[in-house]
């Protein structure tokens, strides 16, 4: 149905409606579901759709980065990850708390309250901007190396993650 | 020459083995046969590539020109003061012909080792050595920097310590590892001090630098440290004396008949590179020695004494070697005396021939060597399983005899390779390397001459002896019995004995020069030889000679061969005529090991002596200050005791009526106080009454305050109750909120519904 | 375009998505998946005001890329915890981690 109107959104529209319907749609699977294995595939899709969405806000970079470490990084280790990681996805457990009608209550608590807010603020009207606006990546690339811009943490960040990296391999290597 | 040549690949030749020796060292020293092969191929490239250089440059000087010395840099190594070191190398006539025949006999050489350390435990890290060994000698040849040189020198010495130990289950080998290289340290320390001495007067180290005719002009005229001794001679003494040590020239030649104990293509690799490295350094101070002035009346001090050296260990070689049982040590010993010819040869002057006998006597030393390590390996074969008791030597020639027939191949290459070191006339390398340098003396220094023909007279003998010993006869003991014929591939040697029948001929002198003449002598009038020498007077003499020995040695060894357990024939004729001690000396090489020895356990000594002297200095300095340190309080203790108590004794005396005086006092005084006393209790009797009446007082108004006190203690009480009942309904409705689980879930319930409940009062109080 | 609201919604939806998978699910690397789903949210809003509001300045973009950092590094970390804890005591699930009660 929606397609027929496409001359009348626009393809942003479009893509974010695709995205972000497979964004939601597959973090509800991978809440919901109880195979905790399926439930990493599902989260998988979700990155992917929220790489999309991110793609239909003009910002690609993060789209890519988003996609490498979370599709191909998480989804990756837990399905081939180490066997103890294998091994923990893979057995069947009630998947969900006995009180998981709290989670509920207060997740739709939350949802509501930010949405109800979203839709009562006056948000300034859309920009009539391009597409994808170019140069943003060089304009990226140039506020994170440069010393006036975010060289330093994206120093720190960098550590941060090579850090992280080390002790976890220290964690999981140690037999 | 602007184009890419061949010789832009010369930093391959000494570069692969080296990396071969890393990936050796590093990873494939497990397996024999991937070392082994790894080394073949590195030196298949660099003998190919030293080669292919040569071979350049002798079409360059057959065409009549002469070619460039090449010299490519590889840039900067470092800078010290105002010189910059360069890696250069330098590749002139000299050192093409040197890395070819070097580059050939390690071939040869290792292709040995293949068939050698078959069953050898250590082969892959002698493989490693060995590419280290190569690599190190290829350095020194190539490239053109003295501290480079210094480097591979002293690597060149771990390498021969390391090689020499590899058999290091067995004592002697430990022990002749550790004598090679504390000798062989000696040699590096006089190469270091002649280079630094170098440097400090001249400020350079390149070749070109330091051998240019300016600085050795300069260098002939600075004094060193005030004696009379120019500073160009004491550098060419401290080169030469490092260039002895290598060569195993005497005094220092001890370490080159230890080094035999190594594996035989080791064993011959250490010889034939430690006479490469030796003779090359004094051929490229040539310069140097050559300028140095006239010391002490003696005309061309250096160069003299070089040639002096260079005879007497000729002699004292050749001596020794006649009189050896060990096979190896007397070709070692053979190895020193071709050295000596080579170094007495550049002392004298004639350059060109101390580089044509160095050739040569390479080839035939290394021949023999592979020989010897052949007829080992069919010894080592024969004695399995023979039961020879503990004290059984392997290699002494008198445990050998009739190898000949079991063992032609062998046979054959100690022929060709004595026969050369001999200097059997016309087919061999050696005779016509040898003849050159006896017919220079012959017609510049007689008596020389008939110093070496007789010298060469008795090499023959030696040689005929061992033939005799090991191929002829009977065998003597059952181990030789049941010698087999080595691998095939240690019959490889055998092609060096074609070089070796062929390559005399570059030296044979056609209308007046030889190739070998014009080849070197391109770099310069200098380094001509003296041309023009009679060939017939003096061949025709020396030969003469030399065949008297070899005949001698025939009739002796070879006529009548030894029986077993007989006893040296010549020992036991020597013995009769009461010269049995003159025959131990020889032996045992003058003691000059046992010299040395006794030396450095002397140094070792007086270490001792002096640190135990340090000791002693020692305890005697942290007494002492002790004692300094007591003598104060003991001082003013005795100060206390004798001079000061007696001092104040008579005032401690008078102590006493004092007290009593003063207790009269009081007495006296005391009267008139008692009297004070009575005055002041009537204020006090006083101040009794009206304490009395405040009491009464205080009694009438005590119920109320009873009650206030009560009504204080109430109220605090209910306010108690208040703040417990608040705190207790507090904690009810807490504990009811919170999760007393361990679940980390539960607190996070418990944060989520904070967060919206926060969430809720923000939007209620901004948007409401 | 859409407006920038609908993507506000969107990301707040996807939030609690996460935030359920944090309060009610068993499974340690469960709720590491609602944690990374959170914060995916948060990299959405991140980029959506960029787009709409601060499109000048990079800034926006290099906060967003420091959250999807920041998320790599955490969930390395929590895999890894959750394997440690595997080995230690046989299980994953995270009600029988109660070694904090009282």
């Amino acid at each position: 149905m929606r397609t027929a109107h496409a001359s009348i959104m626009g393809l942003q529209q479009i893509l974010f409606i695709v995205f972000g319907t497979i964004a939601l749609g597959a973090a509800v699977a991978a809440v919901a579901l109880r195979n905790a294995f399926h439930s990493a595939l599902a989260l998988a899709g979700s990155c992917l759709g929220v790489a999309g969405l991110l793609v239909s806000l003009g910002a690609p970079i993060v789209a890519g980065v988003q996609a490498l470490v979370f599709i191909g990084g998480i989804a990756a280790s837990i399905r081939f990850g180490p066997a103890p990681l294998r091994e923990m996805t893979r057995s069947v457990h009630l998947g969900h708390n006995r009180s998981w009608w709290v989670g509920v209550v207060v997740a739709a608590a939350l949802c509501g309250a930010i949405v109800w807010m979203v839709f009562s603020t006056d948000l300034d009207p859309a920009p009539d901007a391009a597409f994808i606006p170019s140069g943003s990546i060089e304009a990226l690339g140039v506020a994170l190396v440069s010393a006036e811009g975010f060289v330093l943490p994206l120093t720190i960040a960098v550590l941060l993650v090579g850090v992280a990296l080390a002790g976890a391999a220290r964690l999981v290597g140690r037999r | 020459m602007d184009g890419i040549t061949i010789f832009d690949l010369a930093w391959l030749i000494p570069f692969c083995p080296l990396f071969v020796f890393v990936l050796v060292a590093l990873f494939a020293h497990r397996s024999r046969a991937l070392s082994q092969q790894l080394a073949i191929y590195s030196i298949l490239i660099s003998t190919g590539l030293a080669v292919f250089m040569f071979l350049a440059n002798m079409l360059v000087v057959i065409d009549g020109q002469s070619p460039e010395v090449f010299k490519p840099t590889f840039g900067e190594w470092f800078s010290l003061g105002a010189d910059t070191f360069l890696i250069r190398i330098y590749i002139d006539q000299l050192n093409a012909l040197m890395l070819a025949v070097l580059g050939l006999a390690c071939l040869v050489i290792f292709i040995y080792s293949m068939g050698a350390m078959q069953d050898d435990p250590h082969a892959g890290s002698f493989f490693a050595l060995m590419s280290l060994l190569v690599a190190c000698v290829l350095g020194l040849l190539i490239f053109d920097n003295l501290l480079l040189f210094l480097v591979f020198w002293v690597m060149m010495d771990a390498c021969a310590y390391l090689l020499v130990g590899l058999g290091h289950e067995q004592r002697s080998a430990r022990e002749a590892a550790l004598k090679v290289f504390l000798t062989a340290g000696v040699g590096d320390l006089l190469l270091l001090f002649g280079v630094g001495l170098l440097h400090f007067h001249t400020g350079y180290l390149t070749y070109d630098r330091v051998f240019g005719q300016e600085t050795l002009q300069a260098l002939a005229e600075i004094p060193f440290l005030s004696t009379q001794f120019p500073v160009g001679a004491v550098v060419a003494l401290l080169f030469f004396g490092a260039a002895m040590v290598r060569s195993g020239q005497f005094p220092f030649h001890v370490w080159l008949p230890e080094a035999v104990v190594a594996p035989a293509p080791a064993s011959a690799l250490i010889h034939t590179a430690t006479a490469f490295a030796g003779t090359f350094l004094l051929i490229r101070a040539f310069p140097l020695l050559d300028a140095a002035a006239d010391v002490l009346v003696i005309p061309r001090f250096d160069l003299t004494v070089v040639a002096v050296v260079g005879i007497f260990t000729a002699v004292f070689a050749a001596v020794v070697a006649a009189t050896q049982r060990d096979m190896r040590r007397a070709l070692s010993f053979f190895a020193m005396g071709q050295l000596g010819y080579a170094i007495a040869a550049l002392g004298l002057g004639a350059y060109v021939l101390g580089v044509f006998h160095l050739v040569t006597s390479v080839l035939s030393n290394t021949l023999l060597f592979l020989a010897a390590g052949s007829v080992t390996y069919g010894m080592e074969h024969g004695r399995q399983g023979q039961g020879e008791n503990e004290s059984f030597e392997l290699n002494d020639m008198f445990n050998m005899g009739g190898l000949g027939e079991r063992q032609p191949a062998t046979l054959l290459m100690f022929l060709v390779g004595g026969a050369s070191l001999v200097g059997f006339p016309l087919f061999t390398a050696g005779f016509w390397s040898k003849d050159a340098i006896l017919a220079w003396t012959y017609t510049n220094n007689p008596t020389v001459f008939w110093v070496l023909a007789l010298i060469a007279a008795v090499t023959s003998f030696g040689v005929m002896r061992q033939l005799g010993l090991i191929f002829v006869g009977a065998p003597r003991s059952r181990t030789a019995a049941r010698v087999i014929e080595s691998t095939p591939a240690m019959a490889v040697p055998l092609i060096l004995t074609l070089f070796v029948l062929v390559v005399g001929l570059i030296g044979v002198p056609v209308s007046g020069a030889s190739f070998l003449d014009v080849f070197l002598g391109v770099r310069g009038e200098a380094f001509q030889s003296a041309g023009g020498y009679v060939i017939s007077e003096s061949m025709a003499l020396w030969s003469a000679v030399s065949a008297l020995g070899l005949a001698v040695g025939f009739l002796v060894y070879a006529w009548t061969p030894a029986q077993a357990g007989g006893v040296d024939q010549i020992e036991s004729l020597i013995r009769a005529m009461w010269l049995g001690w003159l025959y131990d000396l020889l032996r045992n090489a003058l003691y000059v090991g046992e010299l040395t020895y006794w030396f450095a356990k002397l140094s070792v000594l007086v270490g001792q002596v002096l640190a135990f002297g340090d000791g002693m200095l020692d305890w005697l300095v942290s007494g002492a200050l002790r004692w300094l340190g007591r003598a104060p309080s003991l001082a003013l203790a005795w100060l206390d005791a004798r001079i000061l108590t007696p001092f104040f004794r008579p005032i401690d005396r008078m102590a006493e009526p004092v007290a009593q005086a003063a207790g009269w006092v009081d007495v006296r005084l005391g009267a008139p106080a008692d009297q004070l006393q009575h005055l002041v209790r009537y204020p006090a009797r006083v101040a009794g009454l009206l304490d009395r009446w405040l009491d009464r007082l205080v009694n009438l108004a005590k119920p109320g305050t009873l009650a206030l006190v009560r009504l204080s203690a109430v109220i605090d009480k209910g306010l108690d109750l208040v703040v417990k009942s608040v705190g207790r309904v507090v904690r009810v409705s807490g504990l009811w909120f919170r999760p007393r689980t361990g679940k980390v879930q539960g607190y996070l319930r418990l944060a989520a519904i904070a967060v919206v409940v926060l969430t809720a009062m923000f939007i209620l109080f901004t948007f409401v | 375009m859409a407006p920038l609201s609908w993507v506000l919604a969107l990301a707040a939806g996807l939030f609690c998505v996460g935030l359920y998978a944090v309060l009610a699910r068993r499974n340690a690397v469960t709720i590491l998946m609602g944690v990374v789903l959170m914060l995916n949210a948060v990299v959405v809003n991140l980029v959506a005001f960029w787009r709409y509001v601060e499109i000048e300045t990079a800034g926006g973009l290099v906060f967003a890329l420091f959250v999807v950092l920041v998320t790599a590094a955490q969930v390395l970390v929590g895999l890894a915890l959750a394997v440690a804890l595997w080995r230690s005591r046989g299980t994953a699930v995270v009600d029988e981690l109660e070694s904090l009660k009282e």
